[in-house]
């Protein structure tokens, strides 16, 4: 009796791990069957590449890059930055690649921790990165210690969002990185709000003083400050407050996900106020089925819209190559990791055959001029911010220059063809030379 | 006030959709006793079918509606089925922690086909604004949204009031055991609550998710704000859960509104909880609380040349890997580090912690900001980090005084999420837009940067790991691992003993807190700007499951269950394997946590400790060294005074004691006075208040007022149970409450070390035991215990562990002592041997003896004198041959008509029980 239990316990446990081995497969089933392939561009390890869309051929050792971003996570990902850097390999090589050689631009997921940030920066510089390019996480501070011991630029990205890569000496970010809060303050004053109102997601407070100064240079302060919390919820009472005191404009720092939270209660507070958010964040997918009520609303940023001539090429890759369709390309990730990656080329086309390796580029980058018109400003490396009396904490800031959109008819289009500098009502500093109109 | 109602109103929303997600809660609790954490999750999971049916299949909103609450049902009925079920017997942090990995694989396969981002979903129902006065409006899809809360609310209250299945959940909530001798199956009810309830939380999931957008991580986050409306209403009442959660919406919105502090209003749940829970809860459980079975324990023993080769191993690994290898080393040593404080916690005294990682955070923000403002040296900085989180710990742990199990997690939860969204998410807490800058860190002039010196940083983060190892290894050791361990076991006997239960928890606390501060100081700071956002309470939760994986109660469990931390060990190990399996990392975490409960809920470690032995044993033959080593027979010493062993004279007064059970009164005016030396019984028939007496006596149970209890003329009546026993009133316990897991040394030495302050501190260091006192080995002699003393309690035949419970009693060395059924269920010789030990205690140790016991023979051999109860009253006192013939005491156990009756009162049964006559 006492074998036949024991028997029938072990049936029973067995049945019990058969059912959850079915259920697991079940559950990789259903994974597989959603989402997109995760192609990444890691692992090209051609000397040669061949030659496409009518370019040379690219020859000799591969110019091996690292670009490194959040894409498995449960928090924000940037599935663009991956797409977008894989696409400018392909597009590149297929071009005669940079100065005749073969691009190799690896990819790390960073997966939304510290450590892994941390391990992409050793992945790099262990795998003998030339640069690490066109990335962007919410914790650079976990990387950019990695990269100065290994004497290795981060270049071109578009958020300097961590106060090491807003100081570090390695740090080359393209964007403007937190200018365009400010930049969002300047454009609600030029268009003749009265009532301002702030709306901060909980974690961006940091931004707050720098609005503050920006209005208070423009003659101007901010009515109040709203905290969205973090995690998307009802965002009722927030609207409500935010919409208060007859408020006719509101500043938004607020990320994509909390943006979608939000434009249900805003349209129903029937509000009209205008608002005015930052690129990639205030975005088409964000407003998705709230066209009219965005109509007019204003979107600061770093890179003129990506239907502008300067992004021809990106487009035309993007389509080439078959990037993920999912992805949001007109947005911070996506042209910025392009910019870079143009900006990148610039800098190992300026060392006239010079060796080029890690050292060499970073010793190139710091006295590197990049000219991207239409894409960024033009961007003077010897002239970081701290050598053009910025505020302390800002130094590697060499892009102060804000472009604005606005939403027509759920479309982002450009408001002007110019970018519009903020050197001085964000730090009291000279202005900087935007560059030529773009068009 | 305009604008309060406005915002009052706008926070019924969001009440509304606690409200929603507490019912589910509660329906699953009151239907298998466990807290779902999965159930947003599974809602998500519902909410997610519904919208491929309505967006992409498209389905009407009505028929997806119902597909959608049938996966969510489906998923509740599999989960309990599949893993709930067979976890039935486990402890509740098992049963937690297993719906934890439900969490983690639902929230990840979502992510895999859905990824992270939001998605807008348009609202099915109106949207028009309701314009209520002025300014007041709301919209109508919240005033439906509320709508339907209420009427669920009164749906379920009639469903789980009025049906047959209700009254069968209630009966099989209150015991198992009797619903199941009733004819009721519990496992069935179990199901379909589940069923019920994650269906419930589906339809919540797709009527809210146009309002907070349809996310993974959304709904998750919503539950653990739920659980305070949950907890409000005890687990039991739906409409209490209703107004709760509408109260904690609105609390919610006004907090944002008026009080200007980043992440105060979000707290506000959590705090709520906290504050609701120490109001409402127990210093000592009550007598029916259920001794949930905990994992097992190891000995705290370490083996020193298994340390160092440990250590060596460590240290020659973070010397030759590459970087990228020594960082996921280092991250593995870092989250043992904390885990280790779990261990000490959770795993030696039984406290459910879900705050570890706020404590971490703690010491790394403490530390971290006097690195960045000041100019304190590195190791100072650290040291005050650790320090400063010993005072946050028994913050912490002030409501562990009064809570316990389950509500004591989401009580810790709590504190931890408040932590997180008021300190480490304010940038005005953090450092501002700069952040938490602490430069290159250096020990004694050596730079230990971990980015330029990973090798360095991760030697000292072993150096520190070893070193916490060690000292948790001596608390386990130690007389304070005694303590610890008895309060983790049953905290009414830890009392009975003298041991301050309050005092052992705010210790265990204080001391994980400083663990944990130094494993969240050794995690923070390898970067040399600290991001707190690491710290959040969710992780904490993802901790305790890390620590139930490698072992929670054993000091290498730690180890292992850190290398399945994100960064750690095996993910590198898997990238390394196949760089495209990372992203199904969360998903094979959350499926190896549920499968590895499922398979051995004690950790890796004790699979490890057994399989080890096994292999020594094999190999023995060709290996002789490594054969097991015989334990060394224990040896005690005979008692140096026996014949002449003498505790302190004291005589037991009680006057005027009456307790009551709400309108019940269990003793009613009882007063007698026991003197040293004497034996005295306190018989009467079941329910006459024997037990209640003796719980008053010995501060278990409050006595009404006007009561006066006295210790040789002290008055003791405002006395805890804690200092009863310490001032020398002993007991044993009708239950024995003996600690199970711990050997029969231990509950001996448990019961007789001192009950010191200084041995806290002294066991960190350097655990000493004291040699046994003369009491103890004299009991030990006379109940032939030495043979017993390294078995587990658990591992003893009832009779022998009967007379442990008596002799951990009198190696209390108590001047008076209250033994309650002493002889239940032992044999003739067994009570021979009892009833011999008894009269010794009193005769020739001078000891108070008042004894509660059923069987008559024993009370009249052994007593001087009986007192007889009779429904809480005093019927009759006197020597037994006076109380033998009392007509009181004979009508009490057989009634009034039996008494009278002559051919009624037979003499075979009870009448002669009570003469002590049967069978002598």
């Amino acid at each position: 009796m006492k074998q036949q239990n024991r028997r029938g316990a072990t049936s029973s446990k067995w049945a019990l791990m058969l059912a959850l081995l079915a259920l697991g497969i079940c559950a990789f089933a259903l994974t597989a069957c959603g989402g997109s392939d995760d192609t990444t561009s890691d692992g090209t390890t051609a000397e040669t590449t061949e030659s496409g869309g009518g370019g040379e051929e690219a020859k000799g050792e591969p110019i091996v890059t690292w670009t490194y971003t959040d894409v498995n996570t449960e928090g924000p990902q940037y599935k663009n930055i991956e797409e977008t850097a894989r696409v400018y390999e392909e597009w590149i090589n297929s071009h005669g690649g940079i100065e005749g050689r073969p691009l190799e631009a690896n990819f790390c997921d960073a997966r939304g921790t510290p450590t892994g940030v941390s391990a992409c920066g050793r992945e790099a510089v262990a795998g003998g990165a030339v640069a690490v390019v066109g990335n962007f996480t919410f914790t650079g501070d976990a990387i950019i210690p990695i990269l100065e011991k290994g004497k290795t630029a981060q270049w071109g990205n578009c958020c300097a969002i961590a106060p090491s890569e807003l100081v570090s000496p390695v740090s080359f970010p393209m964007g403007n990185q937190p200018l365009y809060s400010v930049g969002l303050v300047k454009k609600a004053v030029e268009d003749g709000c009265k009532n301002i109102n702030g709306v901060i997601i909980e974690g961006a407070e940091a931004f707050i003083p720098l609005m503050e100064n920006a209005a208070k240079a423009e003659g101007t302060k901010i009515g109040k400050f709203v905290t969205l919390p973090a995690t998307a919820q009802d965002y009722s009472p927030q609207v409500a407050e935010a919409t208060s005191g007859d408020a006719d404009c509101l500043v938004m720092i607020v990320s994509e996900t909390p943006y979608i939270a939000w434009m249900p209660p805003f349209a129903q507070s029937g509000s009209e106020a205008r608002m005015y958010g930052p690129q990639g964040n205030f975005n088409e997918n964000a407003v998705k089925g709230f066209e009219e009520v965005v109509e007019g609303d204003v979107d600061a940023g770093m890179y003129p819209d990506i239907s502008t001539a300067a992004w021809t090429d990106y487009r035309a890759a993007l389509d080439e190559f078959e990037a993920d369709s999912a992805q949001d390309y007109n947005s911070l990730g996506g042209m910025g990791t392009w910019a870079a990656y143009e900006g990148f080329k610039q800098v190992v086309e300026s060392m006239g055959g010079e060796k080029l390796d890690n050292e060499s580029f970073l010793k190139a980058a710091e006295n590197a001029t990049i000219d991207l018109p239409g894409m960024v400003p033009p961007e003077d490396f010897a002239l970081t911010w701290d050598k053009d009396g910025g505020p302390e904490g800002y130094d590697r800031l060499v892009n102060r220059c804000v472009v604005f959109s606005e939403f027509k008819e759920g479309k982002l289009v450009p408001v002007s063809e110019e970018f519009t500098d903020v050197s001085e009502i964000a730090g009291g500093t000279k202005p900087q030379d935007c560059g030529p109109p773009f068009g | 006030m305009e604008e309060v109602i406005r915002f009052a109103l706008l926070g019924l929303g969001i009440g509304a959709t606690y409200a929603l997600a507490s019912q589910g809660l509660i329906i699953i609790y009151r239907g298998s006793g466990v807290l779902n954490f999965a159930l947003g999750a599974i809602g998500m999971a519902g909410a997610y079918a519904w919208w491929e049916l309505t967006a992409n299949q498209g389905w009407a909103f009505l028929p997806a509606l119902i597909a959608g609450v049938a996966f969510s049902a489906i998923i509740g009925a599999l989960v309990h089925l599949l893993i709930m079920k067979p976890l039935r017997h486990s402890a509740p942090l098992v049963r937690v922690i297993a719906t934890l990995g439900v969490l983690i694989t639902l929230q990840a396969i979502a992510v895999l086909r859905y990824t992270a981002t939001s998605k807008f979903v348009p609202s099915d129902l109106p949207t028009d604004i309701v314009d209520i006065s002025g300014s007041i409006v709301i919209s109508a899809d919240r005033l439906i949204l509320l709508g339907i809360a209420a009427a669920l609310t009164l749906g379920l209250w009639l469903f789980y009031r009025y049906t047959r299945f209700g009254l069968a959940t209630a009966a099989v909530s209150e015991s198992e055991r009797s619903a199941s001798a009733l004819g009721l199956s519990p496992d069935r009810i179990a199901t379909l609550n589940w069923a019920l309830g994650c269906g419930l939380a589906g339809l919540a999931a797709i009527l809210i998710v146009p309002i907070v957008t349809l996310q993974p991580a959304v709904l998750t986050n919503l539950v653990l704000a739920a659980t305070a409306a949950a907890l409000v209403a005890g687990f039991r009442s739906f409409p209490i859960a209703l107004i709760a959660g509408l109260v904690i919406g609105i609390a919610q919105t006004e907090v944002t509104r008026y009080v200007d502090q980043t992440g105060v209003g979000t707290a506000v749940p959590f705090i709520l909880i906290v504050l609701w829970l120490v109001i409402r809860g127990q210093a000592l459980p009550l007598r029916d609380y259920l001794l949930q079975r905990l994992p097992t324990i190891g000995t705290g023993q370490i083996h020193k040349v298994g340390l160092a080769i440990a250590t060596i191993v460590g240290v020659v690994l973070l010397s030759i890997m590459s970087p990228i290898w020594i960082d996921a080393l280092t991250v593995t040593i870092c989250v043992a580090v904390i885990l280790l404080s779990i261990v000490v916690l959770t795993g030696y005294t039984g406290q459910l912690s879900l705050a570890q990682f706020a404590f971490a955070g703690f010491g790394a923000w403490v530390g971290g900001r006097l690195l960045a403002t000041t100019d304190i040296p590195f190791i100072l900085g650290c040291l005050a980090g650790i320090a400063a989180t010993v005072p946050l710990g028994v913050l912490f742990g002030l409501p562990a005084v009064r809570t316990r199990g389950i509500n004591l997690a989401i009580v810790t939860l709590g504190l931890g999420s408040a932590v997180e969204l008021v300190l480490f998410s304010n940038t005005d807490f953090t450092g501002g837009f700069g952040g938490t800058q602490i430069g290159d860190p250096s020990i004694f002039g050596l730079d230990i940067n971990a980015a330029s010196h990973p090798t360095r940083y991760g030697l000292m983060a072993l150096f520190c790991l070893v070193v916490a190892t060690l000292i948790v290894g001596n608390i386990r050791r130690g007389r304070t691992g005694r303590r610890l361990i008895a309060v983790r076991t049953n905290e009414r006997a830890a009392a009975a003993l003298g041991i301050s239960v309050p005092g052992a928890k705010l210790y265990a606390f204080a001391v994980a807190a400083a663990i944990a501060g130094l494993g969240g100081i050794l995690t923070a700071f390898r970067t040399p700007s600290i991001s707190f956002a690491i710290f959040d309470s969710f992780t904490s939760i993802t901790m305790v499951a890390y620590a139930m994986i490698g072992g929670i109660g054993y000091l290498f469990g730690p180890v292992i269950g850190a290398t399945l931390a994100p960064g750690a060990f095996s993910e590198r190990l898997l990238n390394e394997i196949d760089s495209g399996i990372g992203k199904y990392i969360p998903l094979i975490g959350g499926v190896a946590l549920i499968v590895l409960l499922l398979v051995n809920q004690n950790g890796i470690v004790k699979e490890q400790i057994a399989q080890i032995a096994f292999l020594r044993t094999k190999l023995a033959g060709v290996l002789p060294f490594l054969a097991p080593k015989e334990p060394k027979p224990r040896v005690l010493p005979a008692p140096q005074g026996e014949g002449q062993i003498k505790v302190s004279s004291k005589t037991l007064e009680v006057d005027n004691l009456t307790v009551k059970y709400g309108g019940t009164v269990a003793v009613d005016d009882v007063s007698l006075s026991v003197k040293p030396g004497q034996v005295m019984g306190l018989i009467g028939p079941n329910g006459a208040g024997k037990t209640s007496l003796i719980d008053a006596v010995t501060g278990f149970t409050k006595a009404s007022p006007g009561a006066v209890l006295r210790l040789d003329g002290e008055d003791i009546s405002r006395w805890s149970a804690t200092k009863r026993a310490r001032a020398g009133m002993g007991r044993s316990f009708q239950s024995l409450e003996l600690f199970e897991d711990s050997t029969v040394l231990e509950n001996l030495r448990a019961a007789s070390d001192p009950r010191d302050m200084g041995s806290y501190f002294r066991d960190l260091v350097w655990p000493v035991d004291v040699p046994l006192p003369d009491t103890v080995l004299s009991t030990i002699n006379e109940f032939e215990l030495e043979e017993d003393l390294d078995r587990l309690v658990e591992d003893l035949p009832y009779g022998r562990r009967r007379l442990l419970a008596l002799a951990r009693a009198v190696a209390t060395q108590s001047s008076v002592l209250l033994l309650d059924e002493p002889a239940a269920g032992l044999g003739d010789a067994e009570t021979a041997e009892l009833a011999h030990l008894v009269r010794r205690l009193a005769k020739e140790w001078g000891i108070a003896v008042l004894l509660v016991e059923h069987d008559m023979n024993f009370v009249m051999t052994v007593c001087d004198e009986l007192v007889v109860l009779d429904f809480g009253r005093k019927i009759a006192a006197g020597t037994p041959a006076e109380v033998r013939n009392n007509p009181a005491v004979v009508a009490a156990y057989l009634g009034e008509e039996e008494a009278d009756d002559p051919v009624g009162a037979k003499q075979g049964s009870l009448p002669a029980s009570i003469s002590g006559q049967e069978g002598s």
